[in-house]
């Protein structure tokens, strides 16, 4: 009988200590407390108000603008034929046709500046632009 | 977008056409200008590469929407919010763990989703003790976002990449070649493209910082390197706020968008002798950083060319290739960035065996420059529609005639850095980078 129960004894130890291994091999991460900073910086506040409105696009002059997006200019050409034909009193100018050093994605504050600058020069009253993608 | 802002700013009124993938990155660029709201008319996506049929059915439909938002649309935002002062940036208790503060971090928008290390009031503090500069500086408004780093925010930023107080004057470097308006950073960090920032370091500093640029430089293993290029797109996505999908608008992203490149010239092994930076007009004393936005690279694999001009020709093809799409025949790199004059410069990160073997034949660094730019050439086919403008005088050509990519050997950028082996890489900038831009680090 003595030898019988023994090999039982052990198996009971055996098992004891492969459940109790990996407890011990998991450390518990610590609860703790942090006194960190908000890496996320405040974002500048700066406050344009938008250029005043129109109420009609008789007799004014429209500025088609094209940033060189693939296809923008086509989609300018067919507004401009509408334009023409829905209001025919206003002046539609195709920026990219007169001026090429227009067609672009600025890239840079001063060369945006630069392109509106152009704009203004034009005497436009309103800009329709054709952005991405 | 900022072109449009320009033009309200200066009293006219603008009406602009975004597919609808692309109207909330307008509509926030706009708002980072200062102007709070614009009129817009919103269309399906795409508008580029459809047949002109589509296109004007497109511009059909949107002309009601468009005559409306001309005549009738009207801001509805009375002012702007009172301003916050940027420093010092807010201190938040959080109660714990490591594995806890970082699921906090990246739920609030601030980490790329790998871990970082908790920039806690005592690790700024330490960071900051790393520089001169006060705190409070602003040192850049970062775009898209508009967010003010501070110094105090490169230290916390560079604490959570693992950075060290010795790093800080690097890091304030760093910022200064990010915000140069060459770099083109709101372009990089918005576009489709998998752009992302390389930056090379030459001078006393690789040493004294134990930056790598030896076997595996861009790899893993180089604590100094991963953390200042980690440093990069902290600042980018948490201050930046260049996050898919709506502000970073990468179709495919890239690993760079996680720890962009950071790399020193292995200067002792490069065999011209003159370094990047000496070449271009520093003194070999200072510290110097060099970068730009980059397209995704190519290597070259060249292990059998003896000769320096049949290596050359490898690379040349790499060169030519590189970035495909988007490039430009005849590029100058005194030309401003246009798409027909699109990417239009390269660096070359050339392996030290790969220098020596150039060098035999080409004892010069300015002939090898001369040499690739003769020929990088490609067919005029392999050139996007509409990016080739083909000389008026260059006489008649068709698709198989080949036209170079480079006119000017100053557009070939070479450093010498890596190991042993017969391997180099060739990078390419974004469509807007005007140059590579460098910058001499403070003392």
């Amino acid at each position: 009988m003595y030898q019988r129960k023994s090999p039982w004894l052990l198996w009971m130890i055996m098992l004891g200590i492969i459940l109790f291994i990996p407890q011990l091999s998991i450390a518990k991460e610590q609860t703790q407390q942090w006194e960190i900073v908000n890496p996320s910086g405040v974002i500048e506040t700066k406050y344009f108000k938008p250029a005043p409105r129109l109420t009609s696009l008789e007799g004014k002059t429209i500025v088609l603008r094209w940033n060189e997006k693939h296809n923008g200019d086509l989609f300018l050409n067919r507004i401009a034929e509408l334009l023409q034909e829905k209001v025919p009193s206003a002046k539609v100018i195709k920026l990219y046709e007169i001026d090429k050093s227009t067609i672009k994605i600025s890239g840079s504050a001063n060369e945006s500046a630069r392109i509106a600058e152009v704009i203004k020069g034009l005497k436009a009253d309103i800009v329709i632009a054709s952005q991405a993608d | 977008m900022v072109d449009q802002s320009e033009v309200e700013k200066r009293g006219i009124p603008t009406v602009t056409m975004a597919s609808n993938q692309f109207l909330s990155l307008a509509k926030s660029t706009v708002k980072s200008t200062g102007i709070p709201e614009m009129a817009f008319v919103e269309f399906e996506h795409p508008l580029g590469m459809i047949p002109i049929e589509e296109v004007r059915a497109k511009a059909d439909k949107a002309f009601p929407e468009i005559v409306r938002m001309a005549t009738q649309w009207k801001p509805t935002t009375a002012a702007a919010a009172a301003a916050k002062p940027p420093y010092p940036a807010e201190r938040i208790k959080f109660k714990g763990t490591y594995a806890s503060l970082n699921k906090m971090f990246y739920e609030k928008g601030w980490s790329l989703g790998l871990p970082i290390l908790p920039p806690t009031t005592e690790a700024v503090e330490a960071m900051l003790k790393g520089t001169k500069h006060k705190p409070g500086e602003v040192v850049w408004v970062v775009p898209p976002r508009q967010g003010q780093l501070t110094v105090e925010l490169v230290a916390t930023l560079g604490a959570m990449a693992g950075c060290k107080p010795e790093h800080m004057p690097l890091l304030l470097t760093i910022v200064k070649v990010l915000k140069d308006p060459d770099f083109d950073w709101r372009g990089n960090s918005t576009t489709t493209a998998p752009t992302a920032p390389l930056l090379v370091i030459n001078g006393p500093v690789v040493k004294e910082l134990g930056i790598a640029y030896s076997t595996g430089a861009l790899g893993g293993q180089m604590p100094v390197n991963i953390a200042l290029g980690y440093f990069i797109n902290l600042v980018g996505d948490i201050v930046g706020g260049s996050v898919p999908p709506d502000s970073d608008k990468s179709t495919l992203g890239s690993r760079e968008d996680l720890v962009a490149i950071v790399v020193a010239e292995n200067e002792s092994k490069n065999p011209w002798k003159q370094s990047y930076a000496v070449e271009h007009g520093f003194k070999a004393t200072d510290s110097v950083v060099t970068g730009f936005g980059a397209y995704m690279g190519t290597n070259n694999t060249d292990h059998n060319s003896v000769k320096g001009k049949d290596l050359l020709n490898t690379f040349a093809v790499g060169l030519a290739g590189a970035s495909c799409g988007i490039t430009s025949c005849f590029t100058r790199q005194d030309m401003p960035s246009t798409w027909q004059n699109g990417v239009k410069f390269a660096l070359l990160l050339i392996g030290p065996e790969h220098a020596d073997t150039m060098y035999r034949d080409f004892p010069n660094k300015l002939d090898v420059q001369k040499y690739l730019v003769k020929k990088a050439v490609l067919p005029y086919s392999g050139y996007s529609p509409g990016q080739c403008i083909v000389p008026k005088d260059f006489g008649p050509y068709d698709e198989n005639t080949m036209f170079p990519r480079f006119t000017q050997p100053e557009q070939i950028n070479i450093v010498v850095t890596g190991g042993s082996g017969k391997q180099s890489q060739i990078w390419i900038p974004f469509l807007t980078d005007a140059r590579p831009v460098s910058v001499v680090m403070e003392q």
